[in-house]
């Protein structure tokens, strides 16, 4: 069939079914006035609400769809909220607008044969996505399925995960609730890396694609590295409000124009106002060193090259300042210099 | 006539100072400390985890006094004498072995390995097997570190365990395996090895590797720290303080040290560039800043428990100017060679720093040999080497007056 074109061009779309997951999930079913529309397990649409006080845009993951329809799986948060507003407006036959699906949160990511798929609350509605792909089109793949929820009842998807292990045999499910209760035979308490580790004990050889609140992410990737995980093999799915990282503030301006300075064929770099002791100290160089003053020789260097203001307090004998040793405790660059530690 | 030797040798002691030659270089002076001290003090073995299984064992030599130390068959770890009751022979041979049960070589006399004697052929009829198991030695393992006594009635161990335990439990270790061991033999005596363990004045001029990661000061309060890593101090503080980990000194006295020191800035374990050395974390830490806890107890023992590795140093003399010293690097029990930890890399710091430290040790124990000898005094940052010093002579004290007559002096 064919698909509408991604595009920034809003969509128009219909709900044409409404489902209860758990007593605060619901599934909606929605489709496009234009057309089918196309999606990537995992990506997103982001639905603008229109909410008494003004239109919220709010992004949900698609949890899945067939034949060009898309459904989200939405939990109901609290009262005046957006995720609310859908839960008591949204019903079969009302129409909604969103922009169309994006996000590079997909298998597409995949590089590893082994996978973990680690979702806390709603985060396992593009979990859920991407399961499906994988169930049709690699259905032995070799996947570790953690979530967590708050309490039995608000476990997502049990009955499909159950069966989906059918036809999927290398399909390891564990779910952890924080509130258990009588004939609750899973885990029990919030993630953390014991829970995480026993239930995939290969967790730092997975590729971890994880979703849920902030929190329980960050705690999530602290595990996977802490199991000797790669940074480069975590994925997350973060809708919003989390600014990046600031970039780190660059250091000081030197004072006076600084040199180019290598030490055993490391560049590093020196300021006009240090030595060669305190440039290689202050980057990880260590030149092993005395006195700091010139006079124990003990931070001896041989200088290959450049030209330095070398002052040492009685520390060398003339024939190695001869033969062109410096002791860098008392050495400053005049150019750019290259030494080898003696 | 050796005590009255001893004891004016202690005479002779200034306070704050190094020992007087003989302590470090004589024969006699030497037999001494093994009787004194290695044969009635807590001496640090190994790691449970370098006996893993029932039947694994490990030797060494306490002085003269060859030792096994095994896993029995309920999963204990025990220690006996390494000498058959049969004519005295050596038993296990190897450094480390497995063994079903422990066989002499000589005539094959078989003992369980809860050292009783279960089997000695060609012995007579009423021959008491009973009476002649290997002899016990006292064994007590503290968060996976075994110590042995060989004394008849060992001191108490319990402060030094309620002490220590609260800074090493968390690092579990004995949840981790042997990742590698080194073992070297320095040309000097065994309390220079000890003492130059003891301060970190001489690394500014002799551990280029250590010093990428190592804060060289080793009190929190230390000026010098205040003036330079205060700091860093309190931004890790606060971190261990919210993860529940101890980091204040504890209150070892002279028997033993343990704190908990961060690492230069943007450091987490003692490797070359200061990232971490295995990428699987200890225990079920998630946080790689744990800097490390520096454990030392007299008189052969300290240790490294970081948030990626332990290093475990054990000092075991051999002679007055031989000393064999013995480090075991352990990773996470899961941790994979080659894929969450590089051997290299992991060893590199220590290795080399183990090799710069025999040099200074053999050529302390070389220049203390000179007639011009004299005992020089410690700086502040030597305060280490006073707390060892007062300990020794305490023990040397012991043997010469007995513990009455260094009371009565006080």
């Amino acid at each position: 069939m064919d698909m509408q074109a991604p595009s920034a061009a809003l969509l128009s779309l219909s709900c044409i079914a409404v489902r209860d997951e758990t007593p605060t999930v619901k599934t909606f079913r929605l489709r496009a006035d234009g057309g089918p529309v196309g999606f990537t397990p995992g990506q997103a649409l982001v639905v603008k609400v229109p909410l008494p006080g003004g239109p919220a845009w709010r992004s949900f993951t698609i949890s899945g769809g067939t034949g060009g329809d898309l459904e989200l799986t939405i939990k109901a948060q609290a009262p005046g909220g957006a995720t609310r507003w859908l839960h008591e407006n949204l019903r079969e036959g009302s129409g909604i607008e969103a922009r169309p699906p994006r996000g590079a949160f997909t298998l597409g990511l995949r590089d590893n044969d082994r996978l973990a798929f680690v979702s806390g609350g709603s985060g396992a509605t593009p979990m859920m996505a991407m399961l499906r792909q994988l169930a049709d089109t690699d259905p032995e793949a070799d996947l570790a399925w953690f979530h967590a929820a708050r309490d039995p009842a608000e476990v997502l998807f049990a009955r499909e995960l159950a069966e989906l292990q059918a036809r999927m045999p290398n399909l390891a499910v564990a779910i952890s609730v924080s509130r258990p209760g009588p004939g609750w035979f899973g885990y029990r308490g919030r993630v953390s890396r014991g829970r995480l580790a026993s239930a995939i004990p290969d967790l730092g050889r997975r590729q971890v694609f994880c979703c849920g609140p902030q929190g329980f992410m960050q705690e999530v990737r602290l595990i996977h590295a802490a199991e000797g995980g790669a940074r480069a093999q975590f994925h997350t799915e973060s809708f919003g409000g989390v600014a990046p990282a600031a970039a780190p503030i660059a250091e000081a301006a030197p004072e006076g124009p600084g040199f180019g300075l290598t030490v055993n064929g490391r560049a590093i770099g020196i300021r006009a106002d240090e030595t060669l002791l305190q440039a290689s100290l202050r980057q990880g160089v260590v030149i092993p060193c005395g006195c700091g003053e010139g006079m124990c020789g003990t931070c001896m260097v041989q200088l290959v090259s450049g030209r330095v203001d070398s002052r040492p307090n009685g520390g060398l004998t003339p024939e190695e300042a001869a033969e062109g040793y410096v002791l860098a405790c008392s050495t400053r660059a005049a150019s750019d210099v290259e030494i080898r530690l003696a | 006539m050796l005590k009255e030797r001893i004891a004016g040798l202690l005479a002779q002691r200034r306070p704050g100072h190094s020992l007087p030659r003989d302590f470090y270089v004589d024969d006699e002076i030497f037999r001494a400390d093994m009787q004194v001290v290695f044969e009635t003090d807590w001496i640090f073995a190994c790691n449970v985890v370098e006996i893993p299984r029932p039947g694994d064992y490990l030797t060494l030599k306490v002085g003269d006094n060859p030792v096994v130390v095994l896993r029995n068959r309920d999963g204990e770890i025990a220690a006996f004498h390494n000498s058959c009751r049969h004519r005295g022979s050596l038993i296990c041979q190897k450094e480390r072995g497995r063994a079903n049960r422990l066989v002499c070589p000589y005539h094959q006399w078989v003992y369980e390995l809860d050292g009783s004697l279960i089997n000695a052929r060609q012995m007579p009829e009423g021959f008491d097997k009973a009476a002649h198991g290997l002899a016990p030695i006292h064994v007590e393992v503290i968060c996976g570190m075994v110590y042995i006594c060989l004394a008849d009635e060992p001191p108490s161990l319990a402060r030094f365990r309620a002490g220590v335990t609260p800074y090493i439990a968390p690092h579990m270790p004995d949840r981790t395996k042997v990742a590698f061991t080194s073992t070297i033999v320095e040309e000097a005596n065994w309390k220079l090895v000890i003492e130059n363990n003891r301060e970190c004045y001489h690394c500014a001029g002799n551990h280029p590797e250590l010093l990428v990661t190592l804060v060289e000061f080793a009190l929190p309060d230390d000026p010098l720290v205040k003036a330079q890593f205060q700091g860093l101090m309190d931004r890790s503080a606060a971190r261990w303080d919210g993860l529940g980990l101890p980091h204040k000194p504890a209150e070892g006295g002279n028997e033993f040290r343990c704190i908990r020191l961060p690492f230069n800035e943007d450091c987490l374990s003692f490797t070359m560039d200061g990232k971490p050395a295995c990428n699987k974390l200890l225990a079920d830490f998630t946080e790689p800043d744990l800097g490390s806890v520096r454990m030392f107890r007299v008189p052969n023992n300290w240790n490294h428990f970081l948030s990626d590795h332990i290093l475990h140093f054990r000092v075991l003399p051999l002679s007055a100017n031989r000393t064999e010293v013995r480090t075991t690097w352990l990773v996470h029990e899961d941790a994979v060679e080659g894929v969450d930890y590089d051997l290299q890399r992991l060893t590199e710091v220590w290795l080399a720093t183990n090799d710069e430290d025999r040099v200074l040790a053999e050529n302390n124990h070389r220049g203390i040999l000179s007639r011009a000898y004299r005992p020089g005094p410690y700086a502040p940052s030597e305060f280490m080497l006073n707390n060892f010093s007062e300990w020794y002579a305490g023990k040397m004290g012991d043997f010469t007056g007995g513990p009455q007559a260094r009371i009565a002096a006080e």
